[in-house]
């Protein structure tokens, strides 16, 4: 990397994910602090520290508080307190926390590689401020990052993040399903299932093979394309009811206007947005960076950079706001998520 | 915060690492390195 960039790298904004991501709601409650009662940043700093301080088991580590909406006086549903007059101030925040061994062997490695960590984000949260519009936000909007290992859900509503997780199972899956399936080699079926699988066996006529000679010079025989994709329409029917029953326990099983933003390698699948629509009755699309970009842009559409191009755009977007001397530590933080959130 | 002007993200996900360098040319940010590497199987 520093080769083709030609320049030192000292530090990175990280990505973090897997199954041991979870969230839930935190509420903090504060007095406003000053005598007139009207609403500082301060005061928004201190509420959503107050909803920081949530009972975690001593092996778990929070990465995000995210306020979601503010409650003054009694008075819900308040985006931007600040400036508003009142006594009592509440938040309503999404906590994101992680397994604090799968933090530390995380930023171990970082260290021992030689860089230092700017900060360490839920990758799919990234993803979902740069990614997705701020009226897909608005209206609903779920993005999914299908990877080689896991599957990772955000799903955004006005404006607010409503839910995230991380499901333990990814495209690797159908790789070895085909390897198993069709008595090829792992390496023989990622290529298989780059080359000639579809997500959905009904595009492709019975009369169609695939000869393993091209991949094995030792084999000579012929795949039925149709029979590789419907062992791939198996495990992606399995992926898809678990996203399914995520969208349920949120009450948005089919019911996001957005629809799914798709990132990560396993998007790239052939016919994945048509089953995707199918599976999941909500329109979908390959995701797309919202920003004006230079420089390699070529390859910035493939949805394998997605997640590290949202990471560089966070240190980005995260390097402007704290640049402003108003708004120093926790407070920078909150107004950085808050920048993302209402533009 | 970077320390000058360059930004780098990296995303360590379930099967590679891949790395998006970008600096800000012309008050636009240009991406100067774009990279990925697969994890070796266990
Ligand atoms: N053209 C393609 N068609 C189908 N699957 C693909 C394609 N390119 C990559 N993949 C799959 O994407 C997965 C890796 O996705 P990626 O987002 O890089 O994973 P992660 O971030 O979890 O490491 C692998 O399982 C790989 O087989
Ligand atoms: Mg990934």
């Amino acid at each position: 990397m520093e080769t083709i960039s030609a320049r030192q790298i000292r530090s990175a904004v990280v990505g973090i994910s897997g199954p041991h991501i979870t969230t839930s709601i935190s509420k903090g409650v504060v007095a406003v602090s000053r005598a007139d009662g009207e609403i500082t940043v301060s005061d928004v700093g201190r509420v959503i520290e107050a909803a920081r301080t949530v009972a975690l088991p001593p092996n778990r580590e929070i990465l995000h508080v995210i306020p979601r909406s503010y409650v003054v006086d009694g008075q819900e549903k308040i985006d931007d307190p600040v400036g508003m007059t009142g006594i009592r101030l509440e938040v309503e925040a999404l906590v994101v926390s992680g397994a604090t061994s799968a933090i530390k062997n995380l930023t171990k490695c970082i260290f021992q590689a030689g860089l230092e960590i700017d900060d360490l984000v839920f990758a799919p949260l990234a993803t979902g401020y740069t990614f997705l519009t701020k009226k897909q936000k608005e209206i609903g909007v779920g993005l999914l990052d299908i990877g080689g290992g896991t599957t990772s859900l955000v799903v955004f509503e006005e404006g607010d993040i409503l839910h995230a997780a991380v499901l333990p199972i990814g495209s690797g899956l159908i790789t070895n399903d085909l390897a198993i399936g069709l008595r090829t080699s792992i390496e023989t079926a990622e290529k298989i299932k780059i080359n000639y699988a579809s997500a959905i066996p009904d595009k492709i006529r019975e009369s169609e093979t695939v000869s393993l000679a091209q991949f094995d010079a030792g084999e000579t025989e012929k795949i039925e394309k149709k029979y590789i994709s419907e062992i791939v329409q198996a495990r992606l029917g399995e992926i898809y009811s678990l996203v399914a029953n995520e969208l349920k326990t949120i009450g948005k099983d089919g019911m996001l206007p957005a629809g799914v933003v798709l990132t990560g390698g396993g998007s790239k699948l052939e016919d994945l947005i048509e089953a995707t629509k199918d599976y999941l009755r909500l329109p979908a699309e390959i995701g797309k960076q919202n920003f004006e970009l230079g420089g390699f842009v070529d390859k910035l559409g493939d949805p394998v950079y997605a997640t590290s191009v949202a990471l560089m755009l966070y240190s980005f977007e995260h390097s402007q706001s704290s640049f402003s001397p108003s708004e120093p530590g926790i407070l920078g933080k909150a107004k950085g998520f808050l920048k993302h959130l209402l533009p | 915060m970077p320390k000058d002007n360059l930004f780098v993200g990296l995303d360590v996900g379930s099967t590679k690492v891949a790395a998006c360098c970008g600096e800000i040319v012309e008050g636009m940010i240009n991406i100067c390195g774009l990279r990925f590497r697969q994890f070796p199987k266990p």
